[in-house]
């Protein structure tokens, strides 16, 4: 049996241990439906977007996952170690048979190509060939357009993979790397004096075939120029690749016991305490800061953009900004329960449910200053002082009831809500619904309509019902939960 | 009142039966083995027991409780070595047992860390994380942190795995104190020479169900020790073990 077969199948136990079989595989279902409903009812979901634009943040989209799920071989050690220290995988399997880390990578690379492609995007196919049927548009277009967004993809993990070999090769080479990366971006969202498809080479190809203008002398150099990328990324990575040898066993001063004086105002602080160690030593801090100031900044690029740079005058305001921050929380309460493995708890006093209240104590202090101050921000340039108080309200409400809807459905496993389809409808259903009335409500508050304002304060109320219930659901779902 | 009693305890997973009808006690003050071979049960036994999972079937009580309704009580009266090491990642050793400590309430607690630190001989590693500790340092903070608030029964999973041969004496000389002192301990083991030394009475398992219960002083003289025993009880002499 091939590496590459092992590796697959390996994947593929890995996710169904998550929730079940049934569960995983009813995944690729509702990514069809989804993508089918989304494709069917564009017009009528996208409003004054122009197609153009829908397409640029499409491969915008792809391209960053290709680049996140490369990024995930790149964490994967870390991960490996922290989450299942109890497991081996494949991708160790060098330490200790006569294997190169070049054929695993390789093979890693060609792993989760096939696997995600599989679950995501094949799916996404489907559905949007089925609403693109449904609706009479072209399905010639679609498939034009799915190659160029594979591929795009593809190109989008080779880059990732190739960045992850300079850190381990040298750590300045990997700042080199990024902050190329992050210069072409830069360039593009502020400069304008260059297309995404010089970052994107495959969205240079969509916009020279249907159904933009079927030129394909434009679009084939464009697509050759993705492949040939795609090709350098991987095989300067593969060949570049090493074990990374770098161990070091550092000595650490007690904070612990520094932790339990900061926090002895509370009735017990032994849990909270270690939660700040953990978050200290891990170095979660400053990735909480990226995954939160990052996504808030692009979001206001995204909003300054369409504004702006697209000319379309959509009403984003402060109340937009606070309910959308309270969204962005749940990535953050994600990392939390990542941190380590929690398995030594079953040998203490100690529940689930405590962990879990544990952990959204130390979210609601990470974060409550850095989000009021970004909305307070954005008060202050849009000149909106008269909406702070609202806009505050909506953050506070939309963040408690996100993280608490978060933390009730998926315990101390977060990650589990990304691969279990029943816990991922529920939260889209959650999620969803009221962020959509936040941000229709918060258009309308432009216009002083009164009804508006009503509506906010009345929608944050439901909120914080909901929140309650939840907060509540947490020890009657959790508590005879094992750490395990 | 036993220190455990165990009643058509009953554990599947999926097809598989890993406890089947497990029924007997153990008597305080006991030094009890849980011997078996791999799969008999032992660990999902002992998980049980500790509240860590539900059996399917059956009953079982510790120090006079129930593990499926009171395992929160159950944990702050014992103590638990778990069959993988695994302390907390970013704390210290003194930091871990500090953090099981206080939520056991231990009262002079610096004393009991510096006691602990010197006992395992973790000083050395002071200032180290446990997740940069060698597998036996991790072992040595998972019993410490076990012993750190004297509880009056032990469940111990494979104790001495992946100790030298210096601290697996010192810890079976300590837990011959206990048992002097009248202390329950629950050992599961594959060590039985280390085993036989230390312990009175024994249960040993077999494809998840009860094949022997007994006293050793009953079932061991000094033409079988435990290891014959044991060969013998699960068929050990057709090839199944060396």
């Amino acid at each position: 049996m091939s590496l590459l077969n092992l590796m697959l199948r390996e994947e593929y136990r890995m996710h169904v241990s998550y929730s079940s079989r049934h569960m995983f595989l009813s995944l690729p279902l509702y990514i069809f439906f989804f993508t089918a409903l989304f494709t069917y009812g564009m017009n009528l979901l996208t409003g004054d977007l122009r197609f153009i634009d829908l397409i640029t943040m499409t491969y915008g989209g792809i391209f960053i996952y290709g680049v996140s799920v490369g990024a995930f071989g790149f964490i994967g050690r870390t991960i490996l170690e922290r989450r299942y220290g109890k497991d081996n995988f494949i991708l160790s399997m060098p330490f200790l048979y006569p294997l190169t880390f070049r054929q695993v990578f390789l093979n890693m690379y060609l792993k989760d190509a096939i696997f995600y492609a599989a679950l995501m995007l094949l799916p996404a196919l489907g559905g949007m060939l089925l609403g693109a049927a449904l609706a009479s548009f072209s399905l010639a277009s679609v498939l034009l357009m799915f190659l160029g967004l594979v591929l795009s993809f593809l190109y989008g993990m080779a880059l990732s993979f190739f960045i992850s070999v300079l850190y381990s090769i040298d750590r300045r080479l990997f700042g080199v790397g990024v902050a190329g990366l992050v210069l072409l971006m830069c360039g593009f969202g502020l400069t304008h004096s260059y297309g995404m498809e010089v970052i994107v080479p495959g969205l240079g190809y969509q916009l020279h075939v249907q159904p933009f203008t079927a030129d394909w002398s434009m679009a084939l150099p464009y697509l050759g120029i993705t492949v040939v990328l795609t090709i350098v990324f991987l095989t300067l990575a593969v060949n570049l690749v090493r074990p990374d040898s770098h161990i070091s066993v550092g000595r650490h001063k007690e904070l612990y016991k520094e932790q339990l004086k900061r926090f002895s105002f509370l009735k017990s602080p032994t849990l909270l305490a270690k939660e700040f160690v953990d978050i200290r030593r891990s170095g979660l801090a400053t990735k909480m800061f990226f995954a939160y100031i990052v996504p808030l900044v692009f979001l206001s690029f995204t909003t300054w953009y369409i504004n702006h740079g697209l000319n379309i005058p959509v009403g984003f305001n402060a109340v937009f900004y606070g309910a959308m921050v309270g969204f962005f929380g749940v990535l953050l309460y994600t990392w939390l329960t990542n941190t380590d493995l929690n398995d030594y708890y079953e040998t203490l006093p100690v529940s689930v449910p405590q962990v879990i209240k544990t952990k959204l104590v130390a979210f609601f202090i990470l974060t409550t200053a850095v989000s009021t101050m970004f909305v307070v921000l954005i008060s202050m340039l849009n000149n909106e002082w008269q909406l702070l108080w609202l806009a505050l309200i909506v953050l506070y409400c939309t963040t408690v009831y996100m993280i608490l809807a978060t933390a009730y459905l998926t315990g101390l496993n977060a990650n589990s809500f990304f691969l279990n389809p029943t816990v991922l409808t529920k939260f889209t259903a959650i999620s969803l619904l009221p962020d959509l009335l936040l941000t229709i409500l918060s258009f309308s508050l432009m216009g002083g309509a009164w009804w508006a304002l009503a509506g906010i304060l009345g929608v944050c109320g439901v909120l914080l019902l909901f929140s309650l219930y939840f907060y509540k659901g947490i020890g009657r779902k959790w508590g005879r939960s094992s750490f395990i | 009142m036993p220190a455990i009693r165990v009643d058509g305890l009953t554990k599947r997973y999926g097809d598989f039966v890993a406890l089947d009808q497990a029924t007997f006690t153990v008597e305080e003050g006991v030094f009890f083995g849980c011997f078996g071979p791999n799969g008999a049960g032992k660990s999902t036994l002992l998980k049980i027991l500790t509240g860590q999972l539900p059996p399917n079937e059956g009953s079982a009580e510790v120090l006079g409780l129930d593990p499926l309704k009171q395992a929160m009580e159950i944990k702050r009266r014992v103590g638990i070595v778990p069959e993988v090491e695994s302390p907390p990642s970013y704390l210290t050793a003194s930091e871990f047992l500090r953090f099981a400590g206080t939520l056991h309430e231990v009262q002079s607690l610096d004393g009991r860390i510096e006691h602990w630190l010197d006992f395992f001989d973790l000083k050395e590693s002071e200032g180290t994380l446990c997740r940069d500790l060698s597998k036996g340092m991790r072992q040595k903070v998972m019993l410490a942190a076990a012993f750190i608030h004297e509880p009056k029964l032990l469940f111990l999973d494979e104790p001495f795995i992946n100790l030298d041969p210096i601290y697996q004496r010192k810890l079976r000389d300590y837990l011959l104190e206990l048992r002097d002192e009248g202390r329950t301990v629950f050992l599961c083991s594959h060590i039985l020479d280390i085993a036989q030394r230390i312990v009175t009475d024994i249960v040993i398992l077999d494809r998840g169900k009860v094949v022997l219960r007994d006293k050793v002083s009953n079932v061991l003289n000094k033409d079988e020790d435990l290891e014959s025993l044991f060969m013998r009880m699960v068929g050990g002499g057709n090839g199944v073990a060396p």
